[in-house]
């Protein structure tokens, strides 16, 4: 019951990195404020995890994961490359 | 009690970085709130969970895999994003002379400071408020 508290504060910080995304003026912003909101999600995933010991630690590492994926390949499409170059 | 401590460290300064993101004006300082959201937050409540994990379990291991994994990616993403945006058209804000630009098209170009009246100018224009007239000072493009 002790981690509530920094999960409510993590859920702030997710609200305003969502707001960022919203209304980002270009595309490289959007794309940096799904970053931000992907790592603050893991570690809510974490936190929640460390109390039901749960599954939920492998889905955090995958989604790290793809994030960092996704990241790569749509700045390789902003310059205009495929994944490979 | 040290994980606790880190943990709530660790959520304050994740409220802390995305607040930044809001409030800069510009991509290219964004990505350095954005970089505290990621390794200044979530790395140090990983390492809060390695110490309120019990000791040596398959949980803390993972928990280090995912801090190492983060201190590669996270760096990399960001400059990646960066180049994309510069690459794509963004231009930094209150930019007045691009020596990149000249620098990719093997061009030598000396650096020439603008004066002052030649990318500042200032148009006075009045409107009523009372019986006083207040002018302000609009700045004009260009």
């Amino acid at each position: 019951m002790t981690y509530e508290i920094p999960v409510y504060i993590l859920l702030a910080a997710s609200a305003l990195c969502l707001f960022r995304g919203l209304r980002g003026p270009s595309i490289p912003d959007r794309v940096l404020a799904t970053d931000a909101f992907a790592s603050v999600i893991i570690s809510i995933m974490v936190l929640l995890s460390l109390e039901t010991n749960d599954f939920l630690m492998d889905i955090a590492i995958v989604y790290s994961v793809l994030g960092f994926i996704g990241t790569i390949a749509v700045s390789k499409y902003l310059e205009g490359k495929h994944l490979g170059e | 009690m040290i994980g606790l401590i880190l943990i709530f460290a660790g959520s304050i300064i994740s409220v802390i970085g995305a607040f930044g993101l809001i409030r800069f004006p510009d991509i290219y300082s964004r990505t350095h709130a954005q970089t505290v959201v990621n390794v200044g937050g979530t790395c140090l409540i990983l390492i809060g969970v390695v110490f309120e994990a019990p000791f040596l379990s398959l949980y803390s291991a993972k928990s280090i895999l995912l801090i190492i994994f983060i201190f590669l990616t996270s760096p990399a993403g960001t400059h990646a994003i960066a180049r994309a945006a510069y690459k794509s058209g963004v231009k930094p804000r209150k930019l007045q002379e691009d020596q990149l630009e000249y620098k990719i098209a093997g061009v030598e170009k000396p650096l020439i400071r603008p004066k002052e009246k030649d990318y500042e100018k200032v148009r006075p224009s009045g409107y009523r408020f009372g019986k006083k007239r207040f002018f302000r000072k609009r700045k004009i493009k260009g």
